[in-house]
């Protein structure tokens, strides 16, 4: 599956033009932001088919929770997301799927993650966001 | 101020190796005192100031930039959360572990998300306190995942709660709602809205009726489930 636009929200460097890379390897068109401020801005000019959003930035003005929160509070926007989290495996624990499909989370994933991992759910999402 | 701070010459000098330099912001001198000692006998560990409040801390931060800093969270004036939102301004700032008698899962949050990279109690056993230092200077985090994954669920079932909530309530009834889940009567409610207390209770009539509750009862008990308190 290849041609999509995926954004990527994620504070850091090093992990997200890892991710950058593998997907623009795969044919997607990426958009990365370091603060999900400029995520949010850009859900409305790039209209992305998934986001992969990390969760605890604390140097953002808004941060991933925040993100999720204002993207909750939005109805309009449908878009699926794949968190990555360092504490996501503890959190993927937690969540029911009734919840994750409420806030349209697709997958939650912890650090480090394989990048075959992260293709692989990104994949998936993109499955979903066909679907639905 | 930093000339307030007591300096702490290195214990055991070591001219090989790169030692992990820490500040330490505690308002109790006993705890100030034992973490010296500790670290005196630790070759890897140079304390470069110790603090007794934040201002002192974060005075002597800037001018040391040290590797860590081991932080009390609660203190007189601004406390460990204050200091931290002080120096997620700065252009650098340290590792931070903070030291804590205890810590809930939102204020576990809350930490993570102001950008701590550990938390140790101080109940815990002193080697699990110098592992900690030592994982987090070599770039790791020292957190008990299962409290964070716990708190961060409680966030994201809270939001999936409001959002299936708003597709039925106006702001304002999810608002009379949280307030009354929150213990308030319709009086206090009508006090803090600017409203009459005739309008909070249409308010809540028209809620009643949305969510299918018999009550007040029923509708906090609700709100609390859903984590709208």
């Amino acid at each position: 599956m290849t041609g999509k636009r995926i954004l990527v929200v994620e504070d850091d460097a090093l992990v997200r033009e890892a991710c950058v890379d593998v997907l623009a390897d795969r044919g997607h068109t990426v958009v990365a932001v370091d603060d999900g401020e400029t995520g949010l801005a850009e859900i409305a000019h790039t209209a992305p088919d998934v986001i992969l959003l990390d969760l605890l930035m604390p140097r953002a003005k808004v941060d991933g929770l925040e993100f999720l929160s204002r993207i909750a509070a939005a109805a309009v926007v449908q878009t699926p997301i794949v968190i990555v989290s360092a504490v996501g495996e503890a959190l993927a624990e937690e969540v029911s799927s009734h919840v994750a499909a409420t806030l349209r989370i697709a997958a939650i994933l912890g650090k480090p993650v394989g990048l075959d991992r992260l293709v692989q759910e990104i994949d998936r999402a993109l499955g979903l966001a066909v679907s639905l | 101020m930093v000339d307030d701070c007591w300096y702490v010459p290195p214990a055991m000098p070591d001219a090989t190796a790169r030692r992990i330099r820490l500040v330490l912001v505690d308002d109790h001198p006993l705890i100030i005192r034992g973490l010296q000692a500790l670290f005196a006998v630790e070759s890897d560990f140079e304390v470069v100031a110790a603090c007794l409040t934040s201002a002192e801390g974060l005075a002597a931060i800037r001018t040391h930039q040290p590797d860590i800093v081991l932080l009390d969270i609660r203190m007189p004036n601004v406390d460990g959360f204050g200091m931290l939102r002080t120096l997620n301004g700065d252009p650098v700032s340290p590792r931070i572990v903070l030291l804590t008698a205890e810590i809930d899962d939102q204020a576990t949050l809350e930490a993570l998300r102001l950008g701590v990279h550990g938390i140790v109690l101080k109940d815990m056993p002193s080697p699990s306190l110098l592992q900690c230092l030592r994982k987090v200077y070599s770039g790791e985090h020292w957190v008990e995942q299962r409290s964070v994954g716990r708190a961060l669920a409680t966030f994201v079932q809270r939001e999936a709660a409001l959002r299936e909530i708003s597709r039925v309530l106006t702001a304002r009834e999810i608002e009379v709602m949280r307030m009354l889940a929150g213990g308030l009567r319709s009086a206090a409610i009508a006090s803090k809205l600017h409203v009459s207390e005739g309008t909070v209770k249409t308010h809540l009539h028209r809620i009643y009726e949305k969510l299918g509750v018999k009550g007040r009862v029923q509708l906090a008990l609700l709100a609390r489930e859903k984590g709208i308190a």
